[in-house]
């Protein structure tokens, strides 16, 4: 199975906790920093700024913006480095309810053919003041 | 004001169950008459509480119709019907009887609730989680034939609340809910539906 290390920051908003909260409209700055335990060919290396539902009900998601960062190949152990940007929607907010959770996330995912994709997940929080 | 129309889930609801209803009850029909037609009466009786079953199920299904012989379906009308978190609404009522009614609860809600679907198995279920924010209570008693009530009031949308979000298996939603409950009758309970903004009164 083809793996890599991912090392996903952002930048922007206020720390609470272990999240970083954004206000709706709010600017997100990001860097990530891949290295590939192998050599991999990767169509393409995407940054994503999603939703997805958690809770009793099945999954809902939604993909607000897709940046493609990288198309081509990756060293092993030779780290790479990208950045990305991304403009907050308005809604939904992040959301803990009883059975309805709504969160927000960064995702970088290396596409490859016919493999599993490595990917790094990174949570924010959306919510006005 | 404008006048808002009931939540069109509840009819659907309905609409659904009263189907489901008469397939049932015209399948234990057919069935029970059939077995009568062949096995005599002991067969057919074991059909009897499959029509009993299917017979509570339409009662189930008119149960709001009932309700409506002797009070008409309340009318709601609010000041913004697509209100922000923290913002006040107005709202105006109306309930007629169109009997005598002995009225011994009648309020109206401001409700928010979660659902959330999910499929297990073959079934499709819904699990909802509500929470009445604020209430005002009507006034109760004897009410005569064609007498109407109606007045104002205002609710405040939680300032700290959640905006409406809708999605194909989760959903949060606003409702304006009427309930009344009259002495051995059905009870009414019609529910309006607010579009909450993803933004506070004053602003973002």
């Amino acid at each position: 199975m083809s793996s890599a290390s991912f090392e996903v920051e952002i930048r922007g908003g206020e720390v609470e906790g272990e999240l970083v909260r954004f206000r709706p409209g709010e600017a997100l700055q990001g860097s990530v920093r891949i290295t590939p335990d192998e050599d991999l060919k990767a169509r393409h290396i995407y940054a994503r700024l999603q939703w997805h539902t958690e809770g009793r009900g099945d999954r809902d998601e939604s993909i607000i913006e897709e940046q493609d960062l990288f198309q081509g190949m990756l060293k092993a152990g030779t780290p790479v480095y990208y950045r990305f940007h991304f403009r907050l929607p308005d809604q939904p907010w992040s959301y803990a309810g009883h059975y309805v959770n709504i969160v927000w996330t960064i995702e970088v995912s290396i596409d490859l053919a016919l493999a599993r994709d490595p990917q790094a997940i990174k949570p924010l929080v959306l919510t006005p003041d | 004001m404008q006048t808002l129309k009931p939540s069109a889930s509840q009819k659907s609801g309905r609409g659904c169950l009263m189907l489901f209803a008469l397939f049932w009850l015209g399948f234990s029909l057919v069935w029970t008459y059939m077995a009568w037609r062949g096995g005599g009466g002991a067969m057919a009786l074991f059909g009897v509480p499959f029509i009993l079953i299917g017979l509570l199920l339409i009662v189930g299904a008119m149960w709001r119709s009932i309700a409506g012989v002797k009070i008409a379906p309340p009318v709601i009308s609010v000041s913004n019907p697509s209100p922000s978190l923290g913002e006040t609404i107005r709202v105006n009522w109306a309930v007629r009887f169109r009997t005598r009614t002995n009225l011994q609860e009648g309020r109206v809600e401001l409700l928010f609730r979660e659902s959330a679907s999910y499929t297990q198995g073959t079934d499709r279920r819904t699990d909802t989680q509500e929470s009445v924010k604020e209430f005002y209570e009507l006034p109760i008693g004897e009410m005569g034939a064609g007498e109407e009530l109606q007045g104002q009031t205002e609710f405040i949308i939680p300032v700290d609340g959640m905006h409406s979000f809708e999605a194909e298996n989760n959903r949060l939603e606003w409702f304006l809910r009427v309930r009344l409950n009259a002495m051995e009758w059905p009870d009414v309970t019609d529910e309006f539906q607010l579009n909450v903004q993803p933004k506070k009164a004053w602003g973002l």
